[in-house]
């Protein structure tokens, strides 16, 4: 992964912030798409958060703190 | 982290700073005239923690050394209360440079000098960040405002992302993003070998049909010389079984003819010794009876009476042997019938072959065939007239074999052909799902972006909120009540709440110096809210020139309101030119520009 426009690491603090604010989130955001007249793929809204949950795991496994 | 003293030698202008008992609450006031060294006591706190300061970054340290000297060195006293503590510890800070840029630090606690938290430049910084949470960036973006930064925060700054609770969420878009144009590089690269395979295929030319055609053809071939290999098989066949009896059914007439003439002559003869022993015995004294009787006795005088039986005798064996030989006419008979067969066969076969004989008309044909049918024809004169037939098989059945190989060539250059076209689909196909997938993949991608953005929305709205509730405390005490609300957006460009004309107007509008009380309020903002959310304890904040553009009135409105901003923030150090008077600080520290050694 590379560390791009970010040379520092993270901190805990926002890492624990931001991994508890976006399932939060999401949680709200599908309820919201669901009840809307869009149409909603529920399958792929649910993959595109565990994809992205599992990338904020990997920045807590890789340390960056 | 509340600063307790500063113990600085050779650091920037003073030959030796030291300041001590310094209040833990309260604002410490520093004046002097320009050039007086005022700031270098904030860069000297800086360097102490960080080892650079605001203005003198890492590469260029040699300028933090006085000039003249050869080294220099700076100890920092500070308490700080732990997560885990009951009550503050007092740290200290010792950091050391010399002119050949050996740079040293240690970071320890104040009565436990001799064991060391972190020793060495790198592990005191991660030490520090360990103990107080707070990198330089956030401490100067928070807690060190000087002069010429108290503007618009920059919205990009990594330490406002990180107090917005979205620098981790942007990283990871960033991240998404990346992986979405790595993909779409690898997507574009298949699509190239699909199209390079497409020309390949292309370039074969192959049509679909022309395999089944040919695979038709040659079975059709291979179907008429399996036929042609069977006539002519039959043929030879019927022709060897045609040889074989011929001669066989020639040798039974033979015998019959034989047995035929042998059956009449014993008919004869026992019908003459039969009449004539009927009338010799049967018919005595009639003119008949004397007749034969006068002529026996005139030829065969001997032939008497008494040997009339034997006339019986010889009619009865002569009758059988007319029996045997008409027995044996019949048997022969049936052999004749039975090789006659041959011919029939063989004529059939001819017949059904229905091919022409170039050396006979259609008569001389039939002639033939009704001649075979009867097996009249003999073996030798057979062969010569079927030669012609023989040779024309043998013929087709060369000249099939030759388009069977001819076809085969061709049907197995055409298989190559198909099968190499098959296995550049199949590569195709197995490349168009590679770029289906990654597509489907990049799709999902763009909605994890998509609702990344927006939880960075959202949460960027929501620090918005915090830092306009913080603000609103402060701006219209820097503004006279006339600046109350701001608008801030995900941007941070700020709009303020004119009381006077009842709208929200942006900064460009108003003067540079409300514009600089209004940042002002907005820097605080920024420094309550990063303590509260990551120091989580107490924190020292350095005001470099804070009112330079206040008037004597708001700048003591807004000194008093200082101490009473948050209970987090307890220490404020201030630093301007001149105080107005009257003003009671904790401390003041007053700077003279030839004074190099400075205690307070």
């Amino acid at each position: 992964m590379s560390a791009g426009e970010h040379p520092k690491p993270l901190n805990i603090t926002e890492r624990r912030t931001t991994i508890e604010e976006y399932p939060r989130f999401c949680e709200e955001e599908k309820e919201r798409r669901m009840n809307s007249d869009d149409e909603f793929e529920e399958q792929a809204f649910d993959a595109a958060v565990e994809l992205t949950l599992r990338k904020l795991e990997k920045l807590e496994e890789e340390g960056w703190v | 982290m509340i600063i307790q003293s500063i113990s600085a030698r050779n650091v920037l202008k003073y030959k030796s700073l030291e300041l001590n008992d310094l209040p833990e609450q309260g604002i410490i006031a520093i004046s002097g005239f320009n050039e007086s060294g005022k700031s270098t006591i904030g860069e000297s706190i800086c360097f102490a923690l960080f080892g650079r300061t605001f203005s003198i970054d890492e590469d260029e340290l040699d300028k933090i050394l006085r000039w003249g000297a050869s080294d220099c060195s700076v100890t920092i006293r500070f308490s700080h209360q732990s997560a885990d503590a009951s009550e503050p510890e007092l740290y200290a800070i010792t950091r050391m440079l010399d002119c050949d840029g050996n740079h040293s630090a240690k970071l320890y606690k104040v009565y436990n000098e001799e064991n060391a938290i972190a020793r060495c430049v790198e592990r005191v910084e991660e030490a520090l960040y360990k103990l107080t949470s707070v990198e330089f960036d956030e401490f100067i973006e928070s807690f060190y405002l000087a002069q010429r930064e108290i503007t618009t925060p920059y919205p990009h700054s990594y330490a406002l992302k990180t107090m917005a609770g979205i620098a981790t969420m942007e990283y990871c878009e960033q991240n998404i993003q990346e992986d979405i144009e790595q993909d779409i590089v690898v997507s574009e690269e298949l699509i190239n070998r699909i199209n390079l395979l497409e020309e390949e295929i292309e370039a074969i030319q192959l049509d679909e049909q022309h395999l089944d055609k040919l695979t038709a053809q040659h079975d059709q071939l291979l179907a008429d010389k399996k036929q042609i290999d069977e006539n002519l098989s039959e043929l030879n066949s019927s022709i060897e079984q045609y040889n074989t009896d011929q001669p066989q059914k020639v040798a039974y007439q033979y015998k019959k003819g034989r047995a035929g003439f042998w059956r009449f002559i014993s008919l004869i003869l026992a019908a003459g010794f039969l009449g004539l022993w009927v009338i010799l015995v049967k018919m005595p004294g009639s003119d008949l009876f004397n007749k034969v009787n006068e002529l026996l006795q005139t030829n065969v005088p001997q032939f008497t009476a008494e040997q009339y039986p034997f006339l019986l005798y010889a009619g009865s064996g002569f009758a059988l042997l007319f029996i045997i030989f008409w027995a044996m006419i019949v048997s022969h008979k049936g052999n004749i019938g039975r090789l006659d067969e041959a011919g029939k066969t063989l004529a059939e076969k001819l017949r059904a072959l229905d091919s022409e004989c170039a050396a006979e008309s259609d008569e001389n044909k039939d002639m033939l065939l009704r001649r075979i049918e009867k097996s009249s024809l003999d073996t030798k004169a057979l062969s010569e007239a079927l030669q012609a037939d023989l040779d024309y098989l043998t013929q087709e059945q060369e000249k099939l074999a030759e388009q069977i190989s001819e076809l085969s060539s061709e049907l197995a250059i055409e298989r190559d052909r198909v099968e190499k076209v098959r296995d550049l689909l199949e590569k195709v196909d197995i490349l168009q799902a590679q770029v289906d997938d990654k597509a489907e993949r990049n799709r999902i991608r763009e909605l994890a972006s998509e609702l990344l953005m927006g939880a960075t929305h959202h949460l960027s709205k929501r620090f918005n909120h915090v830092i306009r509730d913080h603000v609103s405390k402060t701006l219209p005490l820097f503004t006279d009540n006339r600046y109350e609300h701001l608008q801030i957006d995900e941007d941070l460009t700020v709009r303020v709440f004119s009381n006077e004309k009842h709208d929200f107007m942006e900064l460009d509008e108003i003067s540079s110096g409300t514009q600089r009380q209004i940042m002002l309020a907005v820097r605080l903002a920024l420094s309550q809210e990063m303590v509260s959310r990551k120091v989580h304890n107490q924190q020292f904040l350095i005001l470099d020139e804070p009112f330079a553009f206040f008037d004597e009135e708001r700048t003591e409105r807004s000194l008093a309101v200082l101490p009473e901003l948050s209970d987090n923030l307890p220490q404020i150090w201030i630093i301007a030119q001149t105080f107005p008077e009257g003003m009671n600080f904790k401390r003041t520290i007053y700077c003279e520009r030839e004074q190099v050694e400075k205690t307070a």
